[in-house]
């Protein structure tokens, strides 16, 4: 291979250390992209190898700052350098989990400790029915460990709704044209029996609003977790965290160890513990995301104690066009599992008139509430609702 | 491969289509690498634009396949002309001459619904066609995951008739509006381009261009206004398609440069939400005018 090729291998592995995905294939063609083109000319060698090497929006800014190294060093001698390894097929990104997770300790190794959530033995058990009631405020790293295979079971019970894709079913409204058809040719052409199609039922999207500022702190391990196991297990389920700012997780929180994928989450999140600009976060979250899309029809949850430092008004009005887009947005508020609680929070109150479910979820048992009202309204539910919800 | 174009720039311009720089390198480089591009960006911006011109410059039939929720092989693919296909059997039945060759008959080319993916594939066209998969972000995973074989390989099994494939790969653009991550083995598949906002003098052009009836003075006015717009933070950003709508509704009103009481009037042609229209009035119609006339804009006249 010769120099030019030597010299975007190099890069493609500086792409790679800075959280750029680059494969072989894609180094290929940045190669043949750049034989294409006028080498002499900056910005043509710039796009030929932008749409080769950068395949996310958010990714080009890295991709600039790194463009730029990349022609500072092609100014000086060139070496040769074979073929790419075979590791950059495969090889994953380095330093990907060696991060600190801050606010987020993992707990410590399973396997010192029996997997009480498993519920089939009797000290599993007992445990488990010690734990359904439980603040998540009183969790340990043990209780937060044997909750989790309840938490994961719960989050895969969130609802689905009727996608515009059609299924094969024995009975329906809908003529199934070509089962019909393949059945009557057992009788001669006649279509005596008959197939139908239905529309097929989909998860519906679920995006999770989760408050990281310091308030939420008690509560930000086994919520997250609850985020963690419906993310894994539906590509339907987006994660947002906010604090001072919006940071979308879903990319991080993937991925089938729960104890990763939250360390992953830690390194992207900037603003743990800290204060809280609910309405402010909204807005980025509604202007970023929301408008264009994510929140329609959606499932939107909240998950915030509802203390806001910034302007409540703000935080009212993007919770209207928040309702406007979505199918159903859900408050849950861990303070709220405390009989004496009233939302009178300035941020709270603000928000409740556009909150269709305000629930506290600060228990398994309250979380599994959660699940539970939210399927009902899942599924064929109508939307004609004006703006004042279930808890105005 | 498609014959080299070497002025794509130039090419496009003739269509009416102003590309950057940027734009016109990744396309020659898409054509280039025989790969498809998938084209990013908010709506309005010309993604899809983009496709219908470059179909013109190569001389080419534009195939295009619009997505949406639910969309599945028998809309993006092929399907049988179910109907057709009962009546032919009523009438063997009736003739009593059905055969086997009969029902072989029954599940070809005839009785096959050509959907526009393999109109793309199965082409006997003298140059590749273009195939546009228009927002391909609004069809579901199990669609997403069909497109990436079929964009790996360029062919496609029909059971009942056995495995198509391409004799000339059509070129493939394919446009999102990022309403969510595309699958990372779809846009390794691809290669990608982001297109922004263009910049005042860009605007100015693509406008003259796409509204030759239009002053330089009013394109350049209305694309000042509408680049304002976007800075009000509302909740769509009105796009070229906007601006083109736009001076396209004053000119046929017979302006030839803004006033406040038009602009107010035709305001629902830049922003489309009833808040936008709520925030600009806020921000202030005659002042976001004047601010548009600016010290740059020539005409000052009263009127």
């Amino acid at each position: 291979m010769s120099g030019p090729a030597a010299r975007i291998v190099e890069f493609g592995r500086a792409l790679r250390a800075a959280g750029v995905e680059v494969g072989a294939a894609q180094l290929q063609d940045a190669v043949g992209a750049l034989a294409g083109v006028d080498l002499g000319e900056r910005e043509e060698v710039y796009w030929a190898l932008r749409c080769t090497l950068c395949s996310r929006y958010e990714h080009i800014e890295i991709f600039d700052a790194l463009f730029e190294e990349f022609l500072r060093s092609a100014a000086g001698p060139v070496e040769a350098v074979p073929e790419p390894e075979p590791a950059l097929t495969e090889g994953e990104p380095e330093g990907d989990d060696a991060g600190t997770t801050r606010a987020l300790e993992p707990p410590p190794a399973r396997d010192d400790l029996p997997e009480a959530a498993e519920g089939e033995h009797g000290h599993g058990s007992s445990t488990t029915e010690r734990l359904l009631d439980l603040d998540f405020r009183a969790y340990g790293p043990e209780e937060l460990r044997a909750a989790r295979k309840l938490i994961e079971r719960i989050a895969r019970a969130l609802p689905l709704r009727q996608s515009r894709r059609m299924e094969a079913a024995a009975s329906g409204r809908r003529v199934d044209m070509r089962r019909t058809l393949r059945m009557a040719m057992r009788t001669e052409g006649h279509p005596i029996e008959r197939g139908f199609r239905r529309r097929e039922m989909t998860p519906r999207r679920t995006v999770f609003l989760l408050d990281i500022s310091g308030s939420m702190a008690p509560y930000t391990r086994p919520l997250i977790t609850f985020a963690q196991a419906a993310v894994s297990t539906r590509r339907s389920v987006e994660a947002f965290t906010f604090g001072t700012r919006v940071t979308r997780l879903t990319r991080h929180l993937a991925g089938a160890d729960p104890d990763r994928a939250i360390s992953r989450a830690a390194d992207a999140v900037p603003d743990w513990a800290g204060g809280t600009r609910i309405g402010a976060s909204l807005k980025a979250f509604n202007d970023g995301w929301g408008r264009r899309g994510l929140a329609r029809g959606a499932l939107m949850i909240v998950v915030s104690d509802g203390w806001e430092r910034g302007d409540p008004s703000l935080l009212a009005s993007q919770m209207a066009i928040l309702h406007r887009a979505a199918h159903t947005v859900a408050w849950v508020n861990p303070l709220a599992g405390d009989p004496r609680y009233r939302p009178v929070a300035r941020g709270m109150a603000a928000a409740l008139p556009w909150v269709d479910v305000f629930l506290p979820g600060h228990s398994l048992s309250a979380l599994a509430d959660l699940v539970g009202v939210l399927e009902t309204l899942g599924g064929r539910h109508n939307r004609t609702r004006g703006p004042a919800g279930v808890a105005a | 491969m498609t014959a080299p174009v070497e002025d794509i720039a130039g090419a496009l311009r003739g269509e009416a289509y102003l590309a950057d720089r940027g734009l016109a390198t990744v396309l020659r480089v898409a054509l280039r690498l025989g790969k498809p591009l998938l084209l990013e960006g908010e709506a309005g911006v010309g993604k899809t634009e983009v496709a219908k011109a470059l179909a013109r410059v190569l001389e080419a039939r534009l195939i295009r396949l619009q997505c949406y929720e639910g969309i599945d092989v028998a809309h993006a693919l092929y399907d049988w002309n179910y109907a057709r296909q009962m009546l032919y059997i009523r009438t063997l039945e009736a003739a009593h001459t059905a055969g086997a060759d009969a029902m072989d008959q029954l599940f070809g080319p005839e009785f096959l619904v050509r959907r526009p993916l393999l109109e793309a594939i199965d082409n006997d066209d003298a140059r590749p066609p273009v195939l546009l998969i228009d927002e391909i972000d609004r069809a579901d995973d199990e669609f997403e995951a069909f497109l990436l074989e079929l964009l790996s390989d360029f062919q496609v099994t029909v059971p009942e008739i056995g495995t198509l494939s391409a004799r000339r790969r059509p070129v493939v653009l394919l446009t999102s509006n990022r309403t969510r991550d595309l699958h990372d083995a779809l846009k390794r598949r691809c290669l990608y381009h982001w297109i922004g906002h263009p910049s005042l003098e860009r605007e100015v052009a693509i406008v003259t261009l796409r509204v030759p009836d239009a002053s330089e003075r009013l394109a350049r006015q209305a694309a000042a206004f509408v680049a304002r717009v976007r800075g009000l933070d509302v909740a769509k950003t009105p796009g070229v398609a906007e601006t083109i709508d736009w001076v396209e509704a004053l000119v046929s009103l017979g302006e030839t440069e803004l006033r406040p009481d038009v602009v107010d009037d035709t305001l629902g042609a830049v922003v489309k939400y009833h808040e936008d229209l709520e925030r600009v009035r806020e921000a202030g119609v005659p002042e976001l005018v004047s601010a548009a006339l600016g010290p740059g804009a020539s005409g000052r006249h009263a009127r």
